[in-house]
């Protein structure tokens, strides 16, 4: 068992001293940078950038004053090219940005927020077949049909929901009473659907229910949120 | 050769016997036991949490609220929301996809393992030689196998029953998630919690060693315990304490002796995908046999 021993023992002092240099030299590195003075600089760049910033911004008045001297943006870009092409490289990016922004801000409802309406849609979901399954025990056959009656009225919400969106494509408005036509099937779809899923279970399961495990609005899926998302940006 | 193939085997043989011992007076039930109550009461307490979290949410979002959690909480796994909520704990991209991955009862317990095992697998090394000591029984045993082998035979014996114990572990969170919760994969939940076994193990072996380490410096096994818990806190402070800013500045020769001997430098490459887990284990193995051996110059002069 010796020879065990001593590999284990081996194995222990090569990784404290196999791991002093390497440690100490990390040491050493972040002590130089602690040690970096917090000063000013003696590299004209950033002096040069901020010069070169100000001369784009018209609306602005360029500073008065540089302890290295006044120059115009031209002779600075001259004098010091990797200041221009950074100053270039930023409004670049300040104009994607400022692009983004318009984009999201015209867009209606933004990506983050459909992601969210669809995972809260998702929970909801979840939660009400989740909370079916716990008071009524159904048995797979009326699982299955509560599952059908599920999947088919988020069909038929889809189908109402894309026919809304084809009509806004080709640039019509919907009067009110095409809207209350949308509305009245979109009601008619979860009632059917909701009498689909009570008809699968007996009186007795429906009397352990939650009556909000069986609001058709809580199985809406979340895909409809992409129809209703688009219709945001038309 | 002959020499080093025979003290492995004794080795082996002392080991057999501790396992043999283990079986015959019940302490591999107690051992199981007690490993699995801890399981178990982690997956329980955190399984309460989730509820209590899902029930606030399904208040929120007006659903009806469920006694059995768990639906929301595996509908959460895949989500963007949930990911970047801990990118905030967890910088590594390729770590929060993995540990976005896995079941949820799995995460706590690993960590809450990685808490638990030192302490359990100190005061259990702390019983492997010092009964032996104060009953004088050890001395029938030594007549035929020499001291190191003796100890280290119990050690790996020990091992073998941490093991088995650890494994045992995954039945409880693996129980709770398929019949007190839903929506729990039980096929993903049981690799997912075999595959953090081994690391588990390697993580207890330091810490066993330090309580075997103890048993063999006393006759008395309370002494040898409390001697066992006292190191394992006393490694976790030190630990916390070679952390600091000040001690780095203080004392920076001391902390590159002393803190690759702590288990608890390795703690963070235990977690992770694959095999990551391979390489701190080793030297966990390593770390295991040097502090059960930290007992043994006394031990090796004894009067038994």
């Amino acid at each position: 068992m010796n020879q065990i021993v001593l590999a284990a023992l081996s194995l222990l002092v090569g990784l404290v001293l196999g791991g002093l240099g390497p440690r100490s030299e990390v040491r050493h590195l972040q002590k130089q940078l602690e040690e970096q003075p917090d000063g000013p600089c003696v590299s004209t760049v950033g002096a040069d950038l901020a010069a070169l910033m100000g001369g784009r911004n018209r609306g602005q008045q360029a500073p008065q004053r540089s302890p290295l001297g006044d120059r115009e943006p031209a002779e600075l870009a001259e004098m010091n090219p990797e200041a221009a092409e950074l100053v270039e490289s930023m409004t670049d990016e300040q104009e994607r940005m400022e692009e983004g922004i318009r984009e999201e801000l015209s867009s209606g409802i933004g990506e983050e927020e459909q992601e969210l309406a669809r995972t809260a849609l998702e929970l909801r979901r979840a939660q009400a077949r989740a909370a079916l399954v716990e008071d009524a025990r159904p048995d797979e056959t009326q699982m299955e049909t509560i599952d059908t009656a599920v999947k088919d009225m988020n069909d038929s919400l889809l189908a109402l929901a894309d026919e809304m969106a084809e009509m806004l494509d080709r640039g019509e408005e919907p009067t009110r009473r095409d809207a209350m036509a949308f509305a009245a099937d979109a009601l008619d779809t979860m009632l059917v659907a909701e009498d689909e899923m009570r008809s699968a279970l007996d009186a007795d399961q429906i009397e352990q229910l939650d009556e909000g495990a069986l609001d058709p609005f809580s199985y809406v899926g979340p895909e409809i949120i992409d129809v209703l998302g688009g219709m945001g940006e038309q | 050769m002959t020499a080093f193939l025979m003290s492995l085997r004794d080795t082996f043989q002392v080991g057999r016997f501790h396992l043999i011992r283990a079986v015959r007076t019940w302490t591999v039930v107690f051992l199981c036991a007690v490993y699995m109550l801890g399981a178990g009461g982690v997956a329980w307490s955190f399984r309460g949490l989730i509820g209590k979290l899902e029930q606030s949410a399904a208040e929120l979002l007006r659903v009806p609220v469920t006694d059995t959690p768990g639906a929301m909480v595996e509908i959460l796994r895949g989500r963007e929301e949930l990911q970047s909520i801990m990118s905030g704990l967890i910088p590594d991209d390729t770590l929060l996809d993995w540990a976005l991955s896995l079941p949820v009862l799995t995460i706590p317990h690993f960590w809450m393992a990685l808490v638990l095992l030192p302490f359990i697998a100190a005061v259990i090394g702390a019983e492997v030689i010092s009964p032996g000591i104060r009953d004088r029984s050890l001395r029938y045993e030594l007549v035929r196998t020499g001291r190191l082998e003796l100890m280290l035979g119990r050690w790996a014996g020990q091992c073998v029953l941490i093991g088995l114990g650890t494994t045992l572990s995954v039945l409880p969170p693996l129980v709770i998630g398929e019949f007190f919760m839903v929506g729990q994969p039980f096929g993903e939940s049981l690799s997912v919690l075999l595959g953090m076994t081994p690391p588990l193990i390697a993580w207890s072996l330091p810490f066993l060693g330090l309580g075997v380490a103890c048993s063999q410096s006393t006759a008395n096994t309370n002494f040898a315990r409390l001697f066992a818990l006292f190191g394992t806190v006393s490694t976790w402070i030190a630990f916390g304490v070679f952390q600091t800013d000040w001690m780095v500045r203080k004392a920076p020769w001391l902390v590159d002796i002393l803190e690759p001997l702590l288990p608890q430098s390795y703690i963070e490459s235990l977690w992770g995908p694959g095999l990551v887990w391979v390489l701190p284990s080793v030297i966990l193995l390593g770390l295991g046999i040097g502090f059960a051996l930290l007992g043994f110059p006394l031990f090796a002069r004894r009067n038994l």
